[in-house]
């Protein structure tokens, strides 16, 4: 039987690696460049389970389970952006920070599918803080 | 079972920076010139998750039919 704990730890640190990335590229610091590191985390992380499902690496539970907690994070990112263009940019950082810890839950669930993973490696925020500088 | 976790460590990082990499020049544009994403930026960026969804339903749609 393949050691699922390892797949999903793998999984997350490589999740932890894109954030560190995509914040280190550019620091981004207004609300839709936040916004589109967040979905590059989203549409990364989602693509990756997918080949790893597809290439049999993962169970279809595992995906399953995945996918629920992917959703919530996605509803929070697609509730910001509604509100972003309403017009409420404090509210829209503020649902931003929201998608953040519907990623932390996805933390939390993977890391429940084996041992913790090293402080280091831990997936930094998405999101710092809420901002006021729309434009 | 180390290496095929090697493997995939590979395969997951490739992918996640591709997609880093392909919101990068939107991202230092905007940056540079002190604006926000357009609108079209941001449909470009939520097609992007749109698609990633669709993939990942169709990949669980097929295990389920390889599992009956």
């Amino acid at each position: 039987m393949r050691s699922f704990a390892r797949v999903w730890i793998t999984l997350w640190v490589c999740t932890a690696l894109i954030a560190c990335t995509t914040m280190g590229f550019t620091p981004a610091t207004r609300f839709t460049t936040k916004f589109a590191n967040a979905t590059a985390a989203y549409t990364g992380t989602t693509k990756a389970v997918a080949r790893a499902l597809r290439e049999k690496r993962i169970t279809g539970d595992d995906a399953k389970s995945y996918r629920t907690v992917a959703r919530e994070w996605r509803r929070s990112l697609d509730v910001a952006r509604t509100v972003y263009e309403a017009g409420d940019l404090k509210d829209a950082m503020a649902r931003l920070i929201l998608a953040d810890e519907a990623l932390k839950q996805l933390q939390k669930y993977l890391d429940s599918k084996g041992p913790p993973i090293q402080p280091s490696l831990s997936a930094p925020s998405t999101v710092v803080a809420p901002e006021d500088n729309n434009g | 079972m180390a290496s095929q976790s090697n493997v995939l460590a590979v395969t997951l990082v490739a992918e996640l920076l591709r997609q880093a990499l392909a919101v990068q020049s939107a991202i230092i544009q905007a940056e540079a010139e002190n604006r926000e994403l357009t609108r079209v930026e941001l449909n470009a960026l939520t097609k992007r998750m749109d698609d990633a969804d669709a993939e990942l339903d169709a990949e669980i749609s097929a295990a389920e039919r390889e599992n009956r």
